[in-house]
Order: C-alpha cells, then sequence, then structure tokens
C-alpha cells in the first residue's frame, strides 16, 4: 500500500479501509497546499481499489478532524485568477473524492471547519462524536469570503434551506448532537474510542440511504415562490446585521439563489467564481488580517515566553455598581468565585442586579438552565467588610474615578490581601504609576480597564504601570483571555491606549456641531462610515460628565493639540448627562433615543456655519485623521508597540469597522501622506495646534505606512 | 472524643412563608450563607488550592425535601461552589433536623472521621409541594400502561377529578402526628390546659418575645448572624433582616385573635404561636485542634448534644426531657450555671410548659426520675434576642439557628455556659450545651 505525508490509509477488513489525516509535526490537521494535491492523489490511488466496499475519513488528532483551509493561502490571493485556480483546483479535489465509487463516511470527532466540513458534505455519509470539541462550521463568511470548496453548493443539498442559510451566513458552529438535529450527521456517536465505533457504524449500515430531516414544508419552502420569501428574509436579516458593509454575506445569498436546481459541475464552477470576487476585496483582507491578530493574541501572554501567569482562582471586585458587577459576572461565568465588596448593601445590590441581568439573558436564550443560573449567581458573593479577601488571587478595584479615594482603597486593601495577591484598578484614564506610589507592593498592582458593558465590549486594556511586574502583566493578559475578552497591554499615561485615541475624534465633533453642523448629520456619517454609533450618540452613552472628566485631564496631559471643546463643559454643566439621566445631545425615554435635543443651541451664543459647506468625506476626515494623528504619537511614545495593537484595540473597544481592518489599516489604505496633508489644511483653516500634522505622524509619512 | 468547637456561623433570615421566598427554591436560600461562610472563614472550596482549611464534608438538616434536590445537602454545597470531590447528605429529624446535623459533626469529627464540617439547616415551608391522593396516582399509572388508543380513552374516562382538585397538602400533612392524629397546635393546646396556662399569659410571653427580637434588630445584634438574602431572580434587591419582629406588638392587638386550633376550650392563636418560615442557617465545626492550628478564634465547643422521647400528643415538652439529659451528659451541670437558655418557641404555651415542668419537682421526679427538679430559668437568660414567635420557625433550620443565636449571645456577653434546645414534633426533644471559647 501507498504510503503519504498528510495520511494514512489503513485496511480495516471487510473491504473497508480507514483513511486517517495525521498532518506531521502539528496538533492540528489542515488543508494547505501540500494535504489538498495529496488528496488528489489518495483519491486517484482508491479509484484504483477494486477491492474496496467502503472508506472512512477520520483524524489521528485529539479534538481536531480538519481545522479547515489554511488561512495563509486565502491571505496570499492577490488576483482574481489566482484565486480562481486555486480554489478550483481544492474544489475539484474535493470533487474528484466525493466520485469514489463506494460508500465514504466522515468520522467526526473534532473541530470540522471550512474546508474539513466541505470534505465531510462530500462523502456518502457522515457521524459525529458526542465529544464538547465537534464544531462543524463554516466560518469562511467571517473572513470575507464564501465556501469555495463545494460547502456552498453541498450544504444546502443536504439539509434544509434555512439551515444552510444560517450556516453559512454566520458561521455559526455547532456539537454533534446539535448538528445531528439539523440533519447535518447520520447519527452521532460516543466519543470514547470514535474512529473505531464509526467504522462499526459504517460497516453495519453500508447500503443503507443517508439520513435527511426534510418534511413536507421544508420541502415547500424550497418551491417557488416560498423560496424567493426564504432568500427576501434572509437578505433582510443580512441588511439589518450588517447595514450592507459586508459583501460576503450578500454574496453568499445570490449565489445560493442562482444555484438552486443547477448541475453540481455547473454550480461547483460558479461557486469558485463568486469565491474569486470575494477572496481579492480588501474587506476580506482586513477581515483576514484582524482574525490572525486575533490568534496572535491567542498565543502569547502580553510579555514574552519566559514569564509564568498566575492561575487566578478566586477574585475580589471593590465596588459593585454596574461596573463591578459587570465585572463580577465576567469572574462568575468562568466559574471564578467572585467577592464583590462595597460600603452600602444597595450598592452590593446594584452589583447582583447587573450580574443577574447579563446571566439572565443566557437563560432565556437557553444557554442557561435555572439551576445553572443559579449556581452562577452563587459564585458572587456580596460583603460590605473585607471577609474572605485573605485567599484572593485577585482584586479588580472598580470605584469611583478619584485619584486620592483611589489611593486610599489600595492601602486600605493591602491590608486584607496576601502577598501573592494582584492588584489591579478598572480606571479609565487615572495613572497606574501614581497609584502604585503609595502601594507596598507596587510591583503587584496593575490596571485591567474593562469596557462598558462589560458583557458585551470584548476588549481589555492591561495596564503596566512603572513598576508592575512582568508576572502580573501576564496574569493580568492571561486572565482576561480567559474570561474570554480581548486584552491589549498598554502602557501606563493619560487615557491609556482607546480613551486617548478616541478623545480628539468626540472633540472634533464636538467643534463640527459648533461650526454648524447638526447633531443628526455628524451621526448618520460616521454611522454610515461604519460605526456602531455616532459620536454625539456615543457621548450621551457615556456620559457627558465623564467625557468632560476625560477631556480635562487628556487636555492638561497634552495641551493644546488636546484642546477641549468650550461645548464639552457648557454641556455636561448645563444638567445633561447624557442617556443616564435622559438629557444629553438627544432626549431619551426608559432608555431609547427619541428625539435631538433642540434646546440645546440654546446654551451657544455664537454658533458659526463655517463647517456646513463641508463634504460628508470631509467631515469623516475631520473625526477620524486627529486620532491617527494622535496614534503616531502613542506609538513613538510606546503605549502600545505595533500598529495591530492599536487596530485591536480601536476595533474590540470602540467598535471601529472591522472590514476597514482597524484605524491604522484605515490610514494605511487613505494614504498617511494625504492624511498628513489633510491635518495640514484643516490646521491652517482654524483647526491651529489642534489638527497640526504631528512629528511621529510626518515620519510614518515620510517612511510611507503604518504598517 | 475530640473536643469539636463551632467556629462561626451565619444564616439568610428568616421571611414567612407564601411572601417575598415564596418563589425560592431552598437550596437558593441555604447556599448564599453557606458561601459567606466559606468566605468569612477562608475555607477551601476544594475548586481553588488557597484554602485555610480544607472542607471534609457537608451535612444539612431538611424536614420539606424539595422535589428538584431531593439530597439537598449535595445541592447546597455544589451551589456554594464546593468541589464536587467534597461530600454532602441531608438529616431529617423534624424540627431539630439542623440540630441533628450539628449532632453528625459534633460525631464525625468528635470520633476523627472528619476534621472540618459545614453544617446547618434549611427550609422553605413556601416550598413544600402539593401531593396527589393514592387513587390520582394509580390513575396516572394505569394511563401509561395503558397501551392502545381506546384503552387509553377508556382509561381517560375514568379520571377521579374530585381527588385531583383536592391534593394532600404536605405541610399540612407534615405537621400532624401520625400516631396520636393531633396537629402540633392542638399538642399546644393540651400543654396548656395540663399546665394550667391562661391566654394572656401566653398573650404576654409572645409580646416580650417580639419586643426582645426587635431590640435585637435595633441594636444590630441580630444583624451579626444574619447575611443579606439577595433576591432572585432579578436580584434588584436583598432582604437583610428577619421579616417577623413587629415593633410595637401590643397585647391588645394579640388578644383580639380566635383560637386557632381549639375554637372552642382552646387558648393557642397565630399570635402565640411561631409563623410559618422560610430560612437556613450554616455553621463550621472543626477538631479543636485544627481550629487552633488554624489560628482561628472560634465562637465556643460543643460540651454536649442529645435527642429525648416522649408521648407525641405532648410533643411540645421535648426541652425538658433533653436538657435535662444533656446537662447530665455534660458532665453533670446545673441549668443554674446555663448563662443563655435558647428555647425554640414552637408555642408560647409550650415553652412556658416546659419552663413549667423543669422547676416543678414532682414532674421531674415523676418524668425523669429525679430526686430534685431541674431548676427554673431566669427570665433573662431566657432567649435573650427573642424566638421563633418573633423570629419564625423554618423547620430544617431552627435547631441550628438556635445554637448559632445561643453562641453569639455569649460572645457578645461575654459569658461561658449555654443550651440550645427545641421541642420536636412526634415526641421528642434536642438540646446542645455549648462552652464559649475553644
Amino acid at each position: 500500500m501507498a504510503t503519504y505525508t498528510n495520511y494514512k490509509l489503513i485496511d480495516r477488513g471487510d473491504g473497508w479501509a480507514e483513511l486517517c489525516f495525521d498532518q506531521p509535526d502539528t496538533k492540528a490537521n489542515i488543508f494547505n497546499e501540500s494535504a489538498l494535491k495529496e488528496l488528489h492523489q489518495v483519491t486517484q490511488d482508491l479509484y484504483a481499489r477494486k477491492d474496496l466496499k467502503g472508506l472512512v475519513v477520520s483524524s489521528s488528532k485529539s479534538d481536531i478532524f480538519i481545522a479547515g483551509a489554511d488561512i495563509n493561502l486565502i491571505k496570499g490571493l492577490d488576483t482574481i485568477d489566482k484565486a480562481l485556480t486555486g480554489c478550483t483546483a481544492g474544489q475539484q479535489a474535493i470533487h474528484y473524492f466525493s466520485k469514489l465509487p463506494f460508500e465514504t463516511v466522515a468520522a467526526i470527532g473534532g473541530a470540522c471547519l471550512g474546508g474539513g466540513f466541505e470534505l465531510s458534505l462530500a462523502c456518502t455519509k457522515r457521524v459525529a462524536s458526542d465529544s464538547k470539541a465537534v464544531k462543524i462550521g463554516l466560518p469562511e463568511v467571517m473572513l470575507g469570503i464564501l465556501p469555495g470548496f463545494g460547502g456552498s453548493v453541498r450544504l444546502p443539498r443536504l439539509v434544509p434551506l434555512p439551515t444552510a442559510l444560517d450556516m453559512i451566513l454566520t458561521g455559526k458552529q455547532v456539537d454533534g448532537t446539535r448538528a445531528y438535529k439539523m440533519g447535518i450527521v447520520d447519527t452521532y456517536l460516543p466519543q470514547q474510542d470514535f474512529n473505531a465505533r464509526a467504522l462499526a457504524w459504517a460497516k453495519a449500515n453500508a447500503g443503507k440511504p443517508g439520513r435527511r430531516v426534510h418534511t413536507f414544508l421544508t420541502r415547500l419552502m424550497e418551491m417557488v415562490p416560498f423560496r424567493g420569501y426564504v432568500f427576501s428574509q434572509a437578505r433582510k436579516m443580512v441588511m439589518k446585521n450588517t447595514k450592507g458593509k459586508y459583501p460576503a454575506p450578500l454574496k453568499i445569498l445570490d449565489l445560493l439563489a442562482e444555484i438552486h436546481g443547477l448541475g453540481i459541475d455547473e454550480a461547483l464552477k460558479r461557486e469558485a467564481k463568486s469565491f474569486a470576487v470575494l477572496a481579492v476585496t480588501p474587506i476580506s483582507k482586513r477581515l483576514i488580517e484582524l482574525f490572525l491578530l486575533m490568534e496572535s493574541v491567542k498565543k502569547t501572554n502580553g510579555v514574552g515566553p519566559e514569564v509564568t501567569a498566575m492561575k487566578i482562582e478566586r477574585s475580589a471586585v471593590l465596588g459593585a455598581g454596574v461596573m463591578g458587577g459587570g465585572i463580577a459576572w465576567a469572574f462568575a461565568s468562568k466559574d471564578i468565585p467572585v467577592r464583590m465588596k462595597d460600603i452600602k448593601q444597595e450598592s452590593v445590590n446594584l452589583g447582583y442586579q447587573q450580574a443577574a441581568e447579563n446571566f439572565g439573558y443566557a437563560l432565556k436564550k437557553k444557554k442557561l438552565t435555572k439551576n445553572q443560573f443559579m449556581g452562577k449567581m452563587g459564585k458572587i458573593s456580596g460583603t460590605l467588610d473585607f471577609s474572605g479577601f485573605k485567599l484572593v488571587d485577585l482584586v479588580v478595584e472598580a470605584v469611583v474615578e478619584n485619584m486620592d479615594v483611589k489611593k486610599k482603597v489600595l492601602q486600605e486593601t493591602e491590608n486584607y490581601i496576601s502577598d501573592h495577591c494582584i492588584y489591579a484598578s478598572n480606571t479609565s484614564s487615572l495613572s497606574i504609576s501614581e497609584m502604585q506610589s503609595v502601594a507596598k507592593r507596587p510591583e503587584k498592582v496593575g490596571g485591567l480597564h474593562f469596557f462598558n458593558p462589560v458583557s458585551r465590549m470584548p476588549l481589555v486594556e492591561v495596564i503596566a504601570g512603572a513598576k508592575t511586574s512582568k508576572e502580573t502583566v501576564a496574569s493580568l493578559f492571561e486572565l482576561a483571555k480567559k474570561l474570554g475578552k480581548t486584552p491589549i497591554v498598554v502602557k501606563d499615561g493619560p487615557g491609556f491606549l482607546v480613551n486617548r485615541l478616541l478623545l480628539p475624534y468626540m472633540n472634533e465633533a464636538m467643534f463640527l456641531f459648533e461650526e454648524g453642523v447638526s447633531v443628526e448629520r455628524i451621526d448618520k456619517v460616521m454611522k454610515d462610515f461604519g460605526m456602531p454609533m455616532g459620536p454625539m450618540r456615543l457621548a450621551d452613552e457615556v456620559g457627558l460628565d465623564v467625557g468632560a472628566k476625560v477631556a480635562k485631564i487628556l487636555n492638561q496631559a497634552f495641551g493644546a493639540r488636546a484642546q477641549a471643546s468650550p461645548l464639552t463643559d457648557l454641556v455636561a454643566t448645563s444638567g445633561r448627562l447624557g442617556k443616564k439621566n435622559g438629557k444629553g445631545f438627544y432626549l431619551y425615554e426608559n432608555g431609547k433615543e427619541v428625539d435631538v435635543d433642540e434646546s440645546i443651541l440654546d446654551l451657544i451664543k455664537t454658533r458659526s456655519t463655517k463647517s456646513v459647506g463641508l463634504t460628508d468625506g470631509e467631515l469623516i476626515q475631520r473625526m477620524t485623521y486627529p486620532m491617527i494623528n494622535e496614534a503616531a504619537i502613542a506609538l513613538t511614545e510606546g503605549v502600545v508597540k505595533t500598529p495591530g495593537e492599536v487596530d485591536l484595540g480601536m476595533i474590540m473597544g470602540t467598535g471601529f469597522p472591522p472590514f476597514r481592518g482597524g484605524l491604522l489599516r484605515f490610514a494605511d489604505n487613505e494614504g498617511v501622506k494625504r492624511v498628513a496633508e489633510t491635518l495640514e489644511r484643516f490646521s491652517g483653516a482654524g483647526g491651529g495646534e489642534r489638527l497640526r500634522p504631528s512629528a511621529a505622524l510626518l515620519e510614518v509619512a515620510r517612511k510611507g505606512s503604518f504598517y | 472524643m475530640r473536643d469539636v468547637v463551632i467556629v462561626d456561623g451565619v444564616r439568610s433570615p428568616f421571611v414567612k412563608a407564601g411572601a417575598e421566598l415564596a418563589k425560592v427554591r431552598a437550596h437558593e436560600i441555604g447556599r448564599v450563607p453557606m458561601r459567606e461562610l466559606i468566605e468569612r472563614l477562608e475555607l477551601g472550596d476544594g475548586v481553588g488550592t488557597k484554602a485555610r482549611v480544607k472542607v471534609d464534608e457537608v451535612c444539612i438538616g431538611n424536614v420539606g425535601s424539595p422535589e428538584d434536590a431531593a439530597n439537598i445537602a449535595r445541592v447546597i454545597g455544589m451551589q456554594a461552589g464546593l468541589d464536587k470531590s467534597i461530600p454532602g447528605y441531608t438529616v431529617h429529624r423534624n424540627c431539630a433536623s439542623g440540630m441533628e446535623a450539628i449532632m453528625q459533626g459534633w460525631l464525625k469529627i468528635g470520633t476523627g472521621q472528619a476534621d472540618v464540617m459545614l453544617v446547618g439547616g434549611v427550609e422553605s415551608m413556601s416550598g413544600m409541594p402539593l401531593i396527589y391522593r393514592p387513587d390520582v396516582v394509580d390513575f396516572f399509572g394505569r394511563l401509561m400502561r395503558a397501551k392502545s388508543p381506546m384503552q387509553k380513552i377508556m382509561t381517560l374516562l375514568k379520571l377521579p377529578l374530585g381527588s385531583m382538585l383536592n391534593p394532600i397538602v404536605a405541610i399540612q400533612e407534615g405537621l400532624t402526628d401520625p400516631f396520636c392524629g393531633m396537629n402540633m397546635g392542638q399538642t399546644a393546646d393540651l400543654l396548656a390546659k395540663e399546665f394550667r396556662l391562661t391566654r394572656e399569659d401566653q398573650d404576654r410571653f409572645a409580646v416580650e418575645s417580639h419586643r426582645k427580637a426587635v431590640a435585637a434588630q435595633e441594636s444590630g445584634r441580630m444583624a451579626e448572624e444574619i447575611v443579606p438574602l439577595p433576591m432572585p431572580m432579578k436580584y434588584t434587591t436583598s432582604i437583610a433582616q428577619d421579616v417577623g419582629p413587629r415593633k410595637g406588638q401590643s397585647l391588645e392587638q394579640l388578644a383580639k385573635l380566635k383560637p386557632y386550633f381549639d375554637r372552642v376550650n382552646g387558648t393557642v392563636t397565630v399570635g402565640n404561636a411561631c409563623p410559618i418560615t422560610d430560612g437556613a442557617a450554616m455553621l463550621a465545626l472543626m477538631s479543636a485542634d485544627k481550629a487552633r492550628e488554624a489560628g482561628y478564634k472560634v465562637l465556643g465547643k460543643i460540651r454536649s448534644a442529645v435527642f429525648t422521647g416522649h408521648e407525641p400528643e405532648r410533643m411540645g415538652l421535648g426541652p425538658a426531657y433533653a436538657i435535662h439529659k444533656a446537662l447530665q451528659k455534660a458532665g453533670g451541670m446545673k441549668l443554674s450555671q446555663m448563662d443563655v437558655v435558647e428555647i425554640n418557641e414552637a408555642f408560647a404555651a409550650q415553652v412556658m410548659s416546659v419552663l413549667k415542668a423543669m422547676a416543678s419537682k414532682e414532674w421531674c421526679s415523676e418524668k425523669l426520675g429525679t430526686s430534685e427538679a431541674v431548676g427554673e430559668v431566669d427570665p433573662a437568660r431566657l432567649n435573650p434576642n427573642g424566638g421563633a414567635i418573633a423570629l419564625g420557625h423554618p423547620v430544617g433550620s431552627s435547631g441550628a439557628r438556635v445554637v448559632l443565636t445561643a453562641l453569639k449571645e455569649l460572645k457578645r456577653s461575654n459569658k461561658q455556659f449555654g443550651i440550645a434546645s427545641l421541642c420536636i414534633g412526634g415526641g421528642q426533644g434536642g438540646a446542645v450545651v455549648v462552652e464559649r471559647g475553644a
């Protein structure tokens, strides 16, 4: 029998063989160039085997069947021709395999994603194990492409149309039992000795037809005119979720509608063509870069492999309330017991309430049972004293943003915690190094900046003060990952990274408002740009008092270039706190915005009209370019080390549109030179120091780009 | 036996059944004080590696076993964040189930089977089920066995609707003695008659209970043993203290109430009996050596723990039997040596009868076979922070609550000995003698 590099072909008696995917020197199986080529070779050899009655496709890796195609292959596709050739090669290898003259059964014992799932779909039958490691899905859409190895063609022919649309459009991943219910696999088997069980099942069920979950109704839905309705509903959902900013899901809808009922060869051709069109779009490139950035975060501890992170087994939160409760929820959700301390029972209640709201959401979605909900809530215990603090490994302080208070709380807490315990402040703008100045164990003090609301915001800034030890940073970094967040390590400094970059943007929005542009237009322009909400609406959300406070801190720190709009203070002191008291740039009723607050115009005596004539594009430049300017300075100051971290921070922390790849990818795309020139022009037209391109930006412009 | 100490304890507030906690499961009420105890004492929950001492086992007393938590001790342990490797079991001795759990801890630690145990009691009397009568249960059985559609229809036609709408109320049934057929309230009325207790004296006793409980609340004394209970499912509020005690409870108000159990000749009313209540109490028990090693300042040690039995129709007299035996077992101590006497107030008539019986040379000689009376209780030492008439009596947890309350009072008043006792439905008594410090 022939031997292969990526596969083992083993005879299993009764005319059955097992094709075991076993890529050398790696923990995962992926479809790289060599594996795809070899698949063709293996298939050719299998055609020659006249003795075979059946074949089981399995994996030698624990927890992974086939994790998908090599993402670097896709990243490198720069012309439509190349993309078409590459896609067709893989697609045809799998198609060739699908036509083998005997039964083929995929034994899915672990992650089965993208190309891996597409190979499974090319088998006659599929069985999954009941292991939690089984994740079956087509995540291509999240990378701005579509399944190009036959998945877009075969899945809708296997399962009812709505199921296929849901899988392909959302990239959702399902386990074995769920996949069974959806009709994706023929059965699921115990994970113990799974490959052997799968083989036995395949032999026992040889010749029987595959399982289909179609009903009269699902068949009906695939007929005209109901099919059209299904597609139009799906399109509506896509438009709602993506605002039409992402071409992949729309292309998927077009393709699936187009190939319905076509012969398989023609359908595959069109699939490859659609794939190629998407694969070369800049949006796909940006999404892939973002994916790789996120993957790289998973592999580091924020410091270096020589440092070992401390495991956080018990935790505490100081200051309950909305933020404290949110942080307590994050701990409890990962089954880390958390002691939640405040000075009043009412505040402790607020924390419980916040956590219960978040868990309640999971309960409603049936992701938790009632008993599990209670168990999660049971991980949180409220207290008014420091009892229980001796055993905790980490205290997260989330008290009021006031340096004196923070110092006092730190000093008091140090009396009650053990020497090994890390103390992290959830401050959004106060200096960690200054807090360290009063600490007994400054090396154990750092910043852990969660964003509000904790349950929904994926970013955590891990702040290293002047004396924070590497071990402390690594421990906080690893913890943030454990909590399901994306951490970036940020050097201590005013506004850290995200708030520092966000401020010029919000500030410029205020200036534009003073210069005659309406609140609605400012917000609309930025929403169209891709931000989740406009800057004025965001200012209301954050709280106008909070915004004014941060603006003051940054103004003091950075001087003229961070000169705050006079409106910032004016609005905040006019009794408008934003969404929390129902009055800001918008008016709110029961937490929902109802209208723009026109009375705000009475506050400004001298509103000019000088920016009314700016185009939408110029408005975007006015608001986004100052962020780029500040990012260039932050990078030279070492606030973060790489442009990738800036982009990750902006996407995860502010919702900066992922399809633009982040702030600095956007800058590179715009051309940094052009950014600098435009700023120069704005500066001359009245922006002065505030909008003057920094030396750091000019340096990048001279070099060419951030990346 | 090794010396066994009670390191600390904490309980939930007691809340009248059917009120705020009506929809809160018993295990939810129980896990809050248990977790609080784990945190306060820095106990190892088995999940993390850091701990001052590790918990060996959990034992919880509970009467009305919730249908979804048959072994409620295990459920509470897990919900309180204890690792799966820490076992738990539930004990049942009616009103003294929580005291039985303390007994279990004392025996297991005393005999070296364990070093650290979390014990206590829990009850959600709101959560007690309605149960189908036997003919209804039989109907469902037949329906399940019916195979053909015709058989099913024939079975359905014999639906015992009347019985279905008249279920057995577990709480009512549970409070009725299976031997003498008397309701607990009727046994109290019997004692009131036999011990010649007037309605007014009983009401006065109840007023005192409320007055003492309110004073304990207002001074913050009661809060020392309570952890606020956050209220599911929204958790917007928490209950921080017992709901029962009524400020300014007057004799006149109580006098207006009609006798509840014996409507013709009775004197027991809902006003001079304990209300039906939800609540939980948890204690941490350790061997004295272990506690010393770990550097704990303990509440006190167990000198003796006993249970006694007598006629079910006078179940309320239980403490008279049990206190006598517990004092004997504690090395022949005298009632007068007890600085704090906690007797659970199931009924005013029942506690007053116990006091009269213990003071009566004649009763003691007849029932206990002693030549002397057990003794009189100084009213100032009896239930100094009020009792169940004001606080309520969540049956499974009261046995643990009286021991906890006695110990906290000894600590506050800097006294040495205390005894905690309850009457037990079915004609039993339970008592524990404790000594402050290790």
